[in-house]
């Protein structure tokens, strides 16, 4: 497996047409099938490995595009972060993800603002189709690097993170959701860091995002009945099957999230905010260690998912079928959904006390 | 003084037909909500001309053979084109609209087991075998001096005789007629196929809630000692009962309170006091209600993963909660109210004796039975002679236009239509 990594990997980096990215990336995500027996941390080095080769194939892109515009005479005038959002900014690609991507450019350049904005409109515009042909279908959200509000200086986006910040509301609140899973993975990472330092000082220390942010955090659809049952899915080709994403996964990255968001943490993946969560007491050791198992949990009914095609674009549903909810996988996501009404109950408390109190180490 | 009670109550009587024949409007609107846009006019109008037809064959074959005088344990005989006579307790005449009305109903029951599917035809040739050869058979039985009503069974309103008769009809018809295009994908899950209009399907069940006490308390036939209201009662509160339980069940077993289940639910409570509305105490009417609120979730379920499709939900409605509300009498009947009524005895609860709840089980397994075997039987014969399902362009269009030749809601279709010729042209310059 480490080997067929590593080959992939130095595939991807070698590659210099679309059409061979493809090839490689349908080759590899065919193969790639997590197993039900497998080690929490071997679930975890299966999605490292797998993030890796989307962060590769990313690059790649990106540096074929670049090469593309350097042919046309298009040189990048200044200095710029590639950056991911959503589940590619927290290392959580499935084999199946589509784009959350965007630009942040230096506001510096001897060319001018007028040609930046040129620049990297071509750039994001010619990226996002290279990722499409590659097989990253657009974001349905239009978070992408070919739109403009998505592709901006690095001053723009402090004032616009400001303007979000100051005015919480329901669309505002999910902007800044997006950008708190942030990271880059090409360019000058220096521009990516400083707006997220910008954003971290901005958004953890604001009493009324924070509850606004716990707003949109509490939402999840009742998987359990009042009587312990699991509802699953009516109706359609999944129909008996239970929905994961919004059940299990979402609810426990939103949690997650708003923690670390509310303790300042630096790292943007799931599973390294609970770690560093644990190491600022936020939870408990013993709870720790059982949300990371349900983490792993999580990622691996996220990877048995039904495959569902759309106009030629395979995604994953985020339900499980039927034919999989054996025993052992009912066990775990009940301990999975267990799990997320302890985070949920535990944000509500940590929100609160922050309110009342401030966080936990400027407690009196 | 007695003619004053004869006008009265010959008044109610003809007050409590029109609330039921006006629950036909409430079929309009529940049916025609509960389906698609394409098929919307035709819908409406077939309720129209089968109550119609239906009228004439009632007046023509179905009372006599429910209420002839001169017919045996099975079937009535007599007095067919009927002509009524003068001067008699009530007139028969406002008795016979009433009865009448009754058949219409349980044949617009029969209906949702033919939506969306069915030849306009068979509509027609099914009005008339089911008023001749289905309902009177039950009818009599129950009602009309037949062996069923000789052995005491309760069903004061029709839980069986309209309901159970009704639902049984549309189950072999929608078994013969197999399932809509697209219900069930290959691998035979089920796709939801939502109504058009909730709010005509809400107002349906509200008409129909309101015919109902001409349904149950209409019964009564008579407004003298007031008991008519005491019917009434109980109706309101089974069907209260029933709206909240079906709520509560479908909240818990769905994870929403969906309004289809809601609306289900409050009229399974109105089919299941139907029978035993006269025979039991209020809180009996409640507890009634809310199992038929439960069961006609589950019921749905139920028919849904047999992969029988059931349009509107006729089956579990009137089906299930039909079979309940007869049996409950078996169970929750007073010996007061049994010996007011006239009919049958006190059920398990007060005397202990299962005496009743016998009567009650071979009664709706036996009615049951029969309506289900003759309407399979008659629609199987149909079907092979000129088949009772339109052809799968026709299904696919819209049984307005194939049926009827104009949309029920023709703005809105042809509009879609234009769209789609929109957006074939606009496929064929960028492929060009």
């Amino acid at each position: 497996m480490q080997f067929a990594l590593e080959q992939t990997l130095q595939d991807i980096d070698e590659a210099v047409r679309l059409d061979q990215l493809r090839a490689i990336k349908e080759r590899s995500m065919n193969r790639l099938a997590p197993q039900a027996g497998w080690a929490d941390h071997e679930q975890f080095a299966f999605h490292d490995g797998l993030n890796l080769m989307h962060d590769h194939m990313i690059r790649r892109v990106i540096r074929l595009a670049e090469s593309r515009l350097r042919m046309n005479g298009l040189s990048p005038p200044c200095s710029y972060s590639f950056v991911l959002f959503g589940s590619g900014g927290r290392g959580e690609q499935s084999v199946f993800s589509d784009q959350d991507n965007g630009i942040i450019y230096d506001n510096v350049s001897p060319s001018g603002p007028e040609a930046c904005d040129r620049y990297f409109r071509t750039l994001g515009i010619t990226v996002q189709e290279a990722l499409q042909t590659v097989g990253y279908p657009p974001c349905a959200g239009k978070v992408s690097c070919g739109y403009s509000s998505w592709s901006r200086p690095l001053n723009e986006w402090l004032k616009q993170l400001g303007a979000w910040s100051e005015d919480p509301t329901w669309e505002h609140v999910r902007y800044l959701l997006i950008w708190a899973d942030m990271r880059p993975v090409y360019g000058d990472e220096r521009l990516a860091d400083r707006a997220a330092s910008y954003f971290r000082a901005r958004a953890g220390g604001n009493k009324e995002l924070m509850t606004a942010m716990l707003q949109n955090t509490r939402y999840r659809r009742p998987v359990v009945g009042p009587f312990g049952n699991l509802r699953r899915v009516r109706y359609g080709p999944h129909a008996g099957g239970i929905e994961i994403k919004y059940n299990v996964y979402l609810p426990i990255v939103s949690v997650i999230r708003l923690l670390s968001i509310l303790y300042r943490i630096e790292v943007s993946s799931t599973e390294r905010r609970i770690r560093q969560l644990e190491k600022k007491g936020v939870l408990p050791r013993h709870m720790a260690d059982r949300v990371l198992k349900d983490w792993a949990g999580t990622l691996y009914l996220r990877a048995i998912a039904a495959v569902e095609e759309q106009n030629d674009v395979k995604q994953s549903s985020g339900i499980v079928e039927a034919k999989q909810l054996t025993k052992p996988v009912l066990r775990r996501l009940k301990s999975c959904l267990a799990t997320v009404k302890t985070l949920q109950r535990l944000a509500e408390r940590e929100v609160k006390r922050f309110g009342r109190f401030g966080l936990r180490s400027e407690v009196p | 003084m007695e003619e004053l009670t004869v006008g009265l109550d010959a008044l109610w009587v003809m007050l409590a037909a029109v609330l039921v024949l006006f629950m036909q409007a409430g079929f309009v609107l529940l049916e025609t909500g509960s389906t698609r846009m394409k098929n919307a006019g035709h819908i409406a109008g077939k309720t129209i001309f089968t109550v119609g037809l239906c009228s004439l064959m009632f007046w023509f074959v179905s009372y006599g053979l429910i209420f002839g005088g001169s017919g045996n344990a099975f079937i009535g005989w007599g007095d067919f084109m009927f002509r009524p006579p003068s001067g008699e307790w009530i007139p028969s005449s406002a008795f016979f609209v009433f009865q009448l009305a009754f058949l219409a109903v349980s044949l617009s029951i029969a209906w949702g087991g033919f939506a969306e599917r069915a030849k306009l035809s068979v509509y027609v040739i099914f009005t008339v075998l089911f008023s001749a050869l289905v309902y009177p058979v039950i009818a009599h039985w129950i009602w009309g001096g037949g062996w069923l009503s000789e052995h005491g069974k309760q069903d004061f309103a029709g839980s069986t005789v309209v309901h159970l008769t009704g639902a049984m009809a549309a189950l072999a018809a929608t078994i013969l007629l197999k399932p809509r295009i697209g219900k069930y994908n290959k691998d035979g899950k089920p796709n939801d196929i939502q109504g058009h209009n909730q709010v005509y399907t809400t107002l349906g069940v509200m008409i129909l809630w309101i015919g109902w006490f001409g349904f149950n308390a209409g019964s009564t036939l008579a407004v003298g000692d007031g008991f008519f209201g005491f019917v009434a009662l109980n109706t309101q509160l089974a069907a209260g009962a029933a709206a909240i339980a079906a709520m509560a069940t479908s909240w818990a077993w769905n994870g929403k309170a969906d309004v289809p289940s809601i609306l289900n639910g409050t009229l399974a409570g109105l089919v299941a006091i139907t029978a035993s509305c006269a025979f039991v105490e209020p809180w009996a009417a409640v507890a009634i209600g809310l199992i038929a609120g439960v069961l006609v979730v589950a019921s749905m379920k139920f028919f849904e993963r047999v992969r029988i499709d059931d349009p509107i939900g006729a089956l579990s409605v009137h089906g299930t909660a039909g079979v309940w509300g007869t049996l409950s009498t078996g169970f929750l009947a007073t010996p007061e109210l049994a010996e007011k009524v006239g009919v049958g005895q006190g059920g398990v609860f007060y005397t202990g004796s299962f005496a009743q709840l016998g009567v009650q089980i071979y009664g709706v397994v036996t009615s049951g039975a029969y309506a289900f075997i003759v309407s399979f039987i008659l629609l199987y014969l149909v079907k092979k002679a000129i088949g009772l399902r339109v052809t799968e362009e026709e299904e696919i269009m819209g049984l307005d236009l194939s049926e009827h030749g104009s949309y029920g809601y023709p703005e809105q279709l042809r509009a879609g239509h234009a769209d789609n010729k929109r957006a074939d042209k606009a496929d064929t310059v960028i492929v060009g």
